[in-house]
């Protein structure tokens, strides 16, 4: 049945769309609004794509860390881990040897709060430490319940809605990078900010970070600078004796570090 | 004896039947509770729920995108002073903090940073650890006298102010 009378109803009904078309269009090409969407959205392709193509990596040159610990507090910041707490998903620390080969390490606040201290050690150097992101993980092999796991492009991540907080992936961690949240009550750890990098961003404690001493890519691209780093140059992770594998090198680590 | 034999195996065809319905009692139980307590996506891509790769992904931000780009385009004159000075190789918010939400709405978030020796010296200031030749650290209070740090330096231009190099 056709209908032929334009009633007042089907008046009001069509002049609110057209209203509306005319209010929400331009208000939705604004150039700041555009902006920040295409930087949220454009690159989010789906899992399997995304992962195509990438082995991310993580490269800490020591020599150019300063501790200033700027990437410690950024990484709380960006991550939502809570601030006044004791727990990092990076921290920093610091190495003093003196020279009858003694060492003293210390990360007070992480490296926020360190000390000016009355000695003159003979080697002194920060170590910035953060998840390992390693090939042959112990922290998933140990969850009971599949909330932890690996994704394809190299990166150790934690089902938040899965964990049960058991800590078992804390003790197992040789590198001490897990923690329990404070506030979701579940295992947290470095994801490599995960939910910038898959954006084609850089993880907020490379972004931040002053020196240049943390250096990010992807080893499958052959021009990036953690590739030809990796190449060239003698890089070392910790604890090799583990068999973890880890996927997080130092370029100039001394052996006193563990 | 012919009766006697009708029911044994009435009787072994009664025990069979009964055992094959509980058999498929179970199975059918444990499938209710496997679908019930597995998640949906749970091995779509390995021993894990393939949907939290997603969540992941669509975290919040709260340090905005990479390198100084985003910035620039409405402070196009502090970017540019920044560039062409030592402090060049910095992001915007190492030193002034997470930008995201300020980029998205620019007139509702202003951050303000504090210009003194807190800051400046996370970097500047003399530490055991870091070296003269890593850094050009100072010892604060004697250097400033307790002033704040720009009052002598602009932190985009750090000797343009005292006459030093001006870019």
């Amino acid at each position: 049945m056709v209908k032929e009378t334009f009633t007042r109803r089907d008046f009001v009904i069509s002049a609110t769309k057209v209203l509306a078309v005319g209010i929400l269009a331009p208000a939705g090409a604004l150039p700041a609004a555009r902006r920040i969407s295409a930087l949220e959205t454009a690159q989010q392709t789906p899992v399997p794509q995304l992962w195509r193509g990438k082995e991310w990596s993580f490269l800490i040159d020591i020599e150019k860390c300063i501790g200033c610990a700027n990437c410690v507090g950024a990484c709380k910041k960006e991550n939502g881990v809570p601030l006044d707490q004791e727990v990092y998903r990076t921290w920093v620390e610091r190495y003093l040897v003196d020279s009858n080969e003694k060492v003293r390490v210390d990360s007070p606040g992480g490296g926020l709060n360190f000390r000016q201290l009355d000695i003159k050690p003979e080697k002194q150097f920060f170590v910035p430490k953060l998840c390992n992101q390693c090939h042959n993980a112990p922290c998933i092999q140990v969850c009971p319940v599949g909330a932890t796991y690996k994704t394809g492009d190299g990166v150790v991540l934690v089902d938040r809605k899965r964990c049960i907080g058991c800590r078992y992936c804390i003790q197992a961690c040789p590198y001490g990078a897990r923690f329990l949240h404070p506030i979701l009550k579940v295992a947290d750890k470095c994801t490599w900010c995960y939910h910038r990098i898959s954006k084609g961003m850089l993880p907020v404690c490379v972004q931040v970070c002053p020196t240049g001493a943390r250096k990010f890519g992807n080893l499958k691209d052959p021009d990036s600078e953690v590739a030809t780093l990796k190449k060239k140059a003698r890089t070392r992770v910790l604890k090799p004796d583990m068999g973890t594998k880890p996927n997080l090198y130092y370029l100039g680590l001394d052996e006193v570090v563990k | 004896m012919q009766e006697g034999i009708d029911q044994k195996s009435r009787f072994s065809q009664h025990a069979v039947f009964r055992a094959g319905v509980t058999v498929l009692f179970i199975l059918l139980v444990f499938a209710i509770f496997r679908y019930m307590s597995v998640p949906k996506s749970f091995g779509q891509y390995g021993y894990y729920r393939g949907d939290n790769v997603t969540e992941w992904v669509s975290m919040d931000l709260s340090y905005a995108p990479p390198g100084n780009t985003v910035c620039s385009k409405c402070h196009e004159q502090v970017a540019q002073a920044t560039s062409q000075a030592e402090h060049n190789k910095l992001n915007c918010q190492s030193c002034h903090g997470p930008l995201m939400a300020h980029v998205r709405k620019p007139a509702e978030s202003h951050p303000a940073v504090a210009g003194n020796a807190e800051l400046c010296g996370t970097c500047h200031r003399e530490l055991v650890g870091r070296t003269k030749e890593q850094i050009a650290s100072v010892k604060v209070g004697e250097h400033s006298g307790g002033l704040d740090c720009t009052r002598c330096h602009d932190p985009h231009q750090p000797w343009s102010k005292i006459g030093g190099r001006q870019w």
